[in-house]
């Protein structure tokens, strides 16, 4: 025993730094505390920041020698800021994801992630603790271009708030990005398959790393201007965003299979949206008006289509979930009818997921159509150029979304019995093929029948494009009106489409809560009392 | 070894009831039903692909049955599957090492990922170390561990919260002789502690040293259960009340073995009387005093015996007599 006791990590009477180490550790997420002891040891995080170290120190100097020769010492804060931001988002862009997605896909490969799973940490703690160490690491980063951004500074060109938007952005991207890694990393159950994503994330993080540079040099370029700030903040909200979205779905991914794995992706997408939203309005309110060469029309249906399509794909997935309901999620439930009723659409479930999707398309086009309205009578964003009739890609969004995401809905509801595996898979893939193969066969279509006739002179040449998404917009975005018949029809077919999918989705509504059984209270209660007790008693506190 | 506690008495450390999983169009685990009693050791033998780990997976939580369910200590592995993980340690036949890692942050990391803070966590892995024997091997990395090293350290992993019931899957897998003595007895000593034990090994001859009882399976089906003489009498179709307590005697004769064969059917003692090789084998009652009063008949009946030995039945012929080799 005495051995064992003499192990530094087993004494008691430490130095107070040890305490205070081991005071702080016991409060952390184990994972965290264990990735970061791996971190530090590991040969690519001291190689990176020893070249990180370098490059910082070897664009001071190449920076100061550009300045001195251009003779612009007073204002060359802006490009060295600039250049050391540049070397800081290597690490951050690539070294980290990358780092991140082999964290979690290496537990796959080495099957420790059975090891893990099996313990108390709950799938969220698991991945926030893989977060939290990459977190840890960029701190360290970020450490080594202090000095040099003080230094920055100092040189003036670049002002406090263009500073912490500059740390700010590189800093949010970077954790939406391992997030981003995490969440392919719990996809990556066969080697073949991490490799592929491995691949795949890889060529996603360079070409960030690219638009970072690009992003760098163009805040450099146009410091302090409205539409630098609204940019930045809107792609802000976009990493914010997909970035919750992504470590909900890696949470679920590695989550076991009776627990609730839908719900908090959708109220992830819900403030996705709401992020989407709050971008969109403070862009169009502040930044719009001022820019005379502003296309509102591109940007709004732009905006349009983007979320349209994104909600049908992601409710592809949603209505491709499995039918039945454990008891453990069941009796997460809200209990009162004001709670079942508000948390309805939150609710696992394909029938809720065709709702929740389906009422997203809606409302959020409906949405743009009051906000352009609003616009329009009381001159709220003083956006011009927006016709009525330009309103109507709105309408075809919402047709073709609809539709779509209906198909899938039906199908999965009818034949979605036969797949065991995947499902999730499978309704995004249909979806995207349904969207692809339309566009594809229409055009076909049009361009064997009517190859050699003027489209404008033949009545029936284009009829079969009016199944095609794409083409329709597209035309309709060019202020043509012979889609708006297509549009105004098509609502209304889409429209009772998506009634005969509500009728069946809303079978799924009713759903009773289970009470959790008293002996699984008791024993939580006992739990949570003796690890209380056990804090209160902690041997190794800092008293 | 530990004593068996009567079903009535107590509620099972593992029930599992109509465990069904299948992978595609396969059904590793068909119906399977059965218990494990608390501080009773139960071996799981099966040919390989008989639903075995998949069995052990869902009990450890790792995996979800698509019909049946199963509890530990009461707790259902599919509704609540974070109170059988506190009451449970699992040792899969992957050891699932961490780079760069050394034993001690290892136990230091799983003691903390149970929840166990300060002092409580001190003195788990002091414990375990303890337990293990591996109070030499803390600074070592477990990349440079040898197998059986791993296996132990694995073992003190699965021991960190203090668990009252243990799965080891093929823990003796790979092991040289001295490491499988070694882990015998801990999981003898572990019996001892009070814990239940569901163990897999297709090591069937140190099986049968350390379990209770065994459970057979075959096609995700449960073939048998019970004691290795109950299994063997069951298959053999001596299931009868008065077949209960039979052993099997092997008796070698010099000169012409039907001698003693035919002597033994005239006094009508002895059950299933074979002469296999030179050797007569029969069932007879499980009492020494009855044995000793049977020799000394035979000896004084003028049969020229030179052997009369009690033949144990071994878990293979018990494991060859049941399953039919059949692989899905």
């Amino acid at each position: 025993m005495s051995e064992i006791a003499s192990h530094r990590m087993l004494q008691t009477d430490q130095h107070w730094v040890d305490r205070l180490s081991t005071w702080f550790a016991d409060r952390c997420s184990p994972i965290l505390v264990k990735e970061a002891r791996q971190a530090m040891k590991s040969w690519h995080f001291q190689w990176t920041f020893m070249m990180l170290l370098l490059a910082v120190v070897a664009w001071s100097f190449m920076g100061i020698s550009i300045a001195l020769f251009n003779d612009e010492t007073q204002e060359s804060g802006g490009m060295l800021m600039a250049g050391y931001m540049v070397i800081l988002g290597f690490p951050l862009a690539i070294v980290l994801p990358l780092a991140s997605f082999r964290s979690l896909a290496r537990e796959f490969d080495d099957e420790t992630i059975q090891l893990l799973s099996i313990t108390t940490l709950s799938a969220r703690r698991i991945v926030l603790g893989k977060l939290g160490s990459a977190a840890l690491q960029m701190v360290i980063y970020m450490s080594a271009v202090v000095p040099c951004v003080a230094f920055s500074y100092l040189l003036r060109g670049i002002d406090l708030t263009q500073i912490a938007m500059l740390l700010l952005v590189p800093a949010v991207s970077s954790m939406s990005l391992c997030c981003l890694g995490l969440m392919l990393a719990g996809f990556a159950r066969f080697n073949w398959l991490a490799i592929l994503l491995n691949l795949a994330l890889m060529a996603g993080v360079v070409a960030c790393y690219f638009g970072w540079c690009g992003f760098n040099t163009e805040f450099y370029r146009a410091a302090g201007s409205s539409d630098m700030i609204f940019g930045t903040l809107m792609v802000l909200s976009l990493f914010i965003g997909t970035g919750y979205v992504a470590f909900e779905c890696a949470t679920s991914l590695i989550s076991f299979p009776s627990e609730d794995r839908s719900s908090r992706i959708r109220v992830a997408i819900s403030l996705q949206l709401l992020l989407a939203i709050a971008a969109f309005s403070a862009f169009m309110y502040v930044s719009a008006p001022q820019n005379n060469s502003f296309r509102a029309e591109i940007f709004v249906f732009g905006y349009s289509t983007c979320i349209t399509h994104y909600l049908c794909l992601v409710g592809a997935m949603m209505v491709s979930e499995q039918t039945g309901m454990s008891y453990r999620v069941r009796r997460g439930l809200p209990t009162s009818l004001l709670g079942r009723l508000l948390w309805g659409l939150y609710v696992p479930g394909p029938g809720r997921g065709y709702l929740y999707a389906l009422s997203g398309i809606g409302c959020w086009n409906l949405g743009i159509l009051l906000l352009l309205r609003m616009d329009a009578q009381v001159g709220l964003f003083e956006v011009s150029g927006i016709q009525y009739s330009q309103y109507m890609p709105l309408a075809i969004n919402f047709l073709f979304g609809t539709i779509y995401l209906t198909m899938v809905y039906l199908f999965m509801l009818f034949c979605g019995r036969w797949i065991k595996y995947g499902r999730q898979l499978v309704g995004a893939l249909l979806v995207v093929v349904m969207y692809m193969m339309m566009a594809i066969i229409t055009t076909t279509i049009d361009a064997f029948l009517f190859w050699d006739r003027s489209y404008y002179n033949n009545s029936w040449s284009g009829v079969a494009q009016h199944a095609n998404w794409p083409y329709v917009l597209g035309r309709l975005g060019s202020s043509a009106s012979d889609f708006e018949a297509t549009a105004v029809v098509g609502s209304i077919g889409a429209i009772f489409l998506a009634m005969i999918g509500c009728g069946f989705a809303l079978r799924e509504w009713v759903i009773s809560p289970v009470m959790v059984p008293q002996r699984v209270q008791d024993e939580d209660k006992r739990r949570a009392m003796t690890q209380a007790e056990l804090n209160k008693m902690d041997g190794v506190s800092l008293k | 070894m530990s004593q068996t506690i009567a079903p009535t008495l107590k509620q099972p450390a593992i029930q599992i009831n109509r465990l069904t999983r299948y992978f595609g169009p396969t059904r590793a685990v068909n119906q399977l039903s059965f218990s494990v009693m608390p501080g009773e050791v139960v071996g799981f033998i099966g040919p390989n692909g008989a639903g075995k780990t998949t069995t052990m997976r869902i009990l450890s939580t790792l995996d979800e049955p698509d019909e049946g369910d199963a509890y530990v200590d009461g707790f259902s592995v599919i509704n609540d599957p974070d109170q059988v993980r506190f009451r449970l340690g699992f040792v899969p036949d992957a050891y699932g090492a961490y780079p760069a890692v050394t034993c001690i942050e290892y136990l230091d990391f799983f003691a903390r990922s149970y929840g166990l803070k300060g002092r409580q966590r001190i003195e788990a892995i002091e414990h375990v170390l303890d337990f293990t024997h591996m109070h030499h091997m803390t600074d070592k990395p477990m990349n440079g561990l040898s197998k059986g090293m791993k296996q132990r350290l694995c073992l003190g992993r699965a021991l960190i919260h203090d668990p009252t019931v243990l799965i080891l899957d093929e823990p003796a897998a790979g092991l040289d002789p001295r490491a499988r003595i070694e882990l015998k007895e801990m999981i003898v000593d572990l019996a001892k502690q009070g814990k239940s034990l569901l163990i897999s090994s297709h090591i069937l001859s140190e099986l049968a040293e350390m379990c209770d009882r065994v459970a057979i399976i075959e096609r995700g089906e449960l073939l048998a259960s019970g004691t290795v003489d109950e299994i063997l009498r069951k298959s053999t179709g001596l299931v009868e009340d008065h077949h209960a307590n039979l052993v099997s005697v092997a008796v070698e004769v010099t000169g012409d073995p039907n001698v003693a064969a035919t002597w033994l059917q005239e006094q009508s003692v002895a059950q299933a009387i074979q002469n296999k090789n030179g050797i007569v084998e029969f069932l007879f009652e499980d009492l020494a005093e009855a044995r000793q009063q049977l020799l000394r008949r035979m000896v004084d009946a003028g049969l020229p015996v030179c052997s009369f030995s009690v033949k144990r039945r071994s878990l293979e012929e018990v494991f060859m007599n049941v399953t039919r080799g059949n692989v899905q």
